[in-house]
């Protein structure tokens, strides 16, 4: 069922990465369909190191005049289909978050792309208000997904930035994606993390490590979207 | 690396869903787009522009005929140009003879593709008077 849709308007928040982590974690026990719609293609070319995990498919001629029939087509054929976006606000975005089950919006610790990430809400709850009013209790559930934090440091900027989200009623993840070699290298090598060799790469278990813990609380959240649904239903 | 214990356990609770309903998603997709700021940057589809790359830095002179065919987007001291020539031609011929072309083409600001034109036009006009 869940579409979940990695969007921020500004480019660099960790959007490919973090798409392509979550991807790869699903993949371990799931079917998983990736939409590269970013033009810029990282995900296909990604893919062409040939280290894609067996039960993950990659799309990538998605545009803002198909996006839509590529979602519908992937999520009646797999359980699970994750959309990385263009980091520009752009009417695709607005396309695949039409589609959306779940909306992720990666953010960096910093003032700007907080700013930016502003947009990216404003998006989704005015179409979350505009299908209500067609579509009586429909839900589009989204949540922060802070990323390349420290993970030994909490830097003050991070802190006010995620207090503002939070006073805001914004949903932010508990986990945090860290700046990790591990999360460059995948694009570098080509290669999952699972397919990573940790002599080359430092502190690769614990990028790992961080990689389930931001699948599982996603796993987590689309459940609880899930019973939401079935009791709003009933 | 060895792949670890799945974490995640079974999620078969999660199934291929069916289609959601389409023309009323993309009504309010369209009106979210255009309220919040969101254009369309998908790249239009015109006739190939026809490529007229200069020597030399182009004189800065604002191209006046194909500007209005022009996307309407910041305009550079460029020997691009959309005229709908689509058809490309690679020809060898001597430096002297580029050189020659090209100095014609920045002099009268005129895309490549018109040059030839008019020559060919200008050698058939010769021979029909000889």
């Amino acid at each position: 069922m869940p579409t979940i849709v990695f969007v921020s308007p500004k480019g660099g928040a960790g959007k490919t990465t973090s798409a392509l982590v979550l991807a790869e974690q699903l993949a371990r026990s799931t079917d998983v369909t990736v939409i590269d719609a970013d033009p810029n293609r990282p995900i296909e070319n990604w893919a062409k190191g040939g280290a894609k995990p067996e039960r993950m498919t990659v799309v990538a001629d998605a545009d803002e005049e198909n996006v839509i029939e590529r979602i519908e087509e992937a999520a009646a054929r797999t359980p699970f289909v994750i959309v990385d976006l263009e980091g520009t606000a752009a009417k695709i975005v607005v396309m695949a978050v039409s589609q959306a089950d779940f909306v992720i919006v990666p953010t960096q610790g910093s003032q700007l792309d907080a700013e930016q990430a502003g947009r990216a809400f404003r998006v989704i709850q005015q179409q979350e208000k505009m299908v209500q009013r067609r579509v009586p209790g429909y839900r589009l559930p989204y949540s922060v997904l802070l990323t390349r934090t420290n993970s030994a440091i909490r830097t003050r900027t991070l802190a006010h930035i995620e207090k503002g989200l939070v006073a805001a009623g914004i949903p932010v993840f508990e986990t945090e994606l860290n700046e990790r070699e591990a999360f460059r290298s995948i694009f570098s090598f080509r290669k999952p993390l699972a397919g990573l060799n940790p002599s080359e790469v430092a502190n690769l278990d614990k990028a790992v490590a961080n990689a389930e813990q931001f699948a599982q609380e996603v796993i987590a959240a689309l459940r609880k979207v899930q019973q939401q649904a079935s009791e709003a239903s009933v | 690396m060895n792949e670890r214990v799945n974490p995640f356990g079974d999620l078969g609770d999660f199934a291929p869903a069916p289609a959601k309903p389409k023309a009323e998603i993309l009504e309010v997709a369209n009106q979210v787009a255009e309220q919040q700021g969101f254009p369309s940057r998908q790249p239009v589809k015109p006739a190939a522009p026809d490529v007229a790359p200069a020597p030399a830095p182009a004189t800065p002179s604002a191209p006046e005929v194909p500007a209005a065919q022009a996307q309407p987007k910041e305009q550079l001291p460029s020997r691009r140009r959309m005229t709908g020539r689509s058809e490309q031609v690679n020809i060898k011929t001597t430096f002297a003879a580029k050189k020659r072309l090209m100095e014609i083409s920045v002099e009268r600001d005129m895309p490549l593709g018109e040059i030839l034109e008019q020559a060919l036009e200008a050698l058939e006009k010769s021979w029909k008077s000889s």
